[in-house]
């Protein structure tokens, strides 16, 4: 044997990954004895474990139709490992900055030696979280300051009769008057806006007003149903349309009492029973597609949100044929 | 800790024994353990007075083998990175007793 066995590791791989490694060149595992061990490659997440063998395996680099075969190691354990959900969900609070402070900020390239999660899940997540980057550092803005920002930008577009559909942003910035840094508010607006062509961008819609919809679902925490679209619809104005499934996964609807509650998917624990514990104290009985956005981030390869739903709580059809799912009775 | 990936990987393979083969104090660097060759196609090895007969086995899922990138090793505070060396679809797994050989 020419090498000290602690040199190797084994990797039990699939052609996928194969794949994936022969195009992209490398991959890298992170985790710890307190943090659990994960290999990422360009934007996929696996989980490592390892299995030992009682068997003596040598592994050897020669070609079996060479006359002398060189034992390089031998291992008594094997790593398998297998595809899993990204561990996204310290991201957010690694990004909370209230202070705006740049140098307590991480690029991209820090979040990935931080979060258990690939490059690729790493930026759907930031995307998703609606973060924004500033010189190459990564932020999530506080809501009331998003509000802020955009409720002055529209309201100075109104007042000036300008097409929110066809906007130079730029012009606009400067009479915005926020206590916040420039590139911070330019950056929130861009985030709020689609690019139309070069310095012309429209207002995205959906964004806009779920935006404002977390300003007024933030002031309490039940409001009646109609109460709520009234104030909405006021708020954003004539020029957007609302609709509440704009808000999936950010409210649960009370049908009996016709009232509604802020319950964003992002703030409810990870652990899958505690989840499902906190769904049915907010709601007794939920339509199957009011509550499978408030567990989709639960979803993983090979673990559907209807494996969830069987696991956790008791689904059954009702007599429109529509599914209902309720409280697992233990 | 980055793996990075060495060139092609180069083919390699792997002797699975059930049990464990112990050195009789003689150090295990440099030592020759058997012979190994193959009779019509089924592998055969020598060790000792020992024979055992094994089947070449296909692995359902292959295995990469990795190594410590020398050049990192030699590096202070710089942490180790990992090289792939090569990849194993075949096994040769002896799974029987072995057989005492007889001197002809």
């Amino acid at each position: 044997m020419t090498d000290d066995a602690s040199n190797y590791k084994v990797l039990q791989v699939d052609s996928q990954f194969l794949n994936d490694f022969e195009s992209e060149m490398m991959f890298k595992i992170k985790g710890s004895n307190k943090i659990p061990v994960v290999l990422c490659t360009e934007d996929k997440t696996y989980s490592i474990k390892s299995v030992g063998t009682s068997n003596t395996v040598y592994f050897l680099s020669s070609n079996m139709d060479d006359d002398h075969l060189i034992v390089q190691t031998c291992v008594d354990h094997v790593l398998e490992m297998e595809r899993t959900n990204p561990k996204l969900h310290t991201l957010k609070y690694i990004l909370q900055n209230d202070e705006l402070d740049l140098d307590k900020a991480n690029t991209i390239e820090q979040l990935e030696e931080l979060i258990q999660a690939s490059s690729h899940e790493i930026r759907v997540e930031l995307d998703k979280l609606n973060a924004i980057c500033v010189l190459e550092k990564w932020f999530l803005l506080a809501e009331p300051l998003k509000q802020e920002i955009m409720n002055q930008f529209i309201k100075y577009c109104r007042s000036r009769g300008l097409d929110l559909n066809n906007l130079d942003y730029l012009s606009v910035l400067p009479n915005i008057n926020i206590d916040a840094p420039d590139l911070i508010v330019k950056k929130c607006v861009e985030n709020h806006c689609i690019p139309v062509d070069g310095d012309i961008v429209k207002i995205n819609p959906e964004k806009y007003c779920i935006l404002m919809a977390k300003s007024i679902l933030q002031e309490k925490e039940k409001w009646s149903k109609d109460t709520f679209m009234i104030k909405w619809e006021f708020l954003v104005g004539e020029s957007f349309e609302i609709t509440l499934e704009m808000l999936s996964g950010l409210i649960a609807v009370d049908e009996n009492t016709n009232t509604l509650k802020y319950l964003p998917w992002y703030e409810l624990p990870v652990n899958h029973r505690d989840r499902f514990e906190i769904l049915f104290a907010t709601k007794q009985e939920w339509n199957e597609r009011d509550i499978i956005p408030f567990v989709a981030d639960l979803v993983q390869p090979g673990v559907t949100a209807a494996d969830l739903l069987t696991k956790y709580a008791r689904v059954v059809i009702d007599e429109n044929g529509q599914k209902k799912v309720n409280k697992r009775v233990i | 800790v980055v793996v990075v990936r060495n060139g092609n990987h180069t083919e390699w393979f792997s002797l699975e024994f059930q049990g464990e083969i112990v050195s009789r104090g003689a150090p295990v660097d440099g030592l020759h353990i058997g012979n190994l060759r193959f009779e019509q196609g089924t592998p055969i090895m020598e060790l000792g007075n020992h024979k055992l007969t094994g089947q070449i086995v296909e692995l359902d899922k292959p295995l990469l083998v990795l190594r410590k990138d020398e050049t990192s090793m030699q590096l202070e505070n710089q942490e180790t990175s990992w090289v792939s060396k090569g990849l194993v679809t075949k096994k040769i797994l002896f799974r029987d007793r072995p057989k005492i050989r007889l001197n002809n």
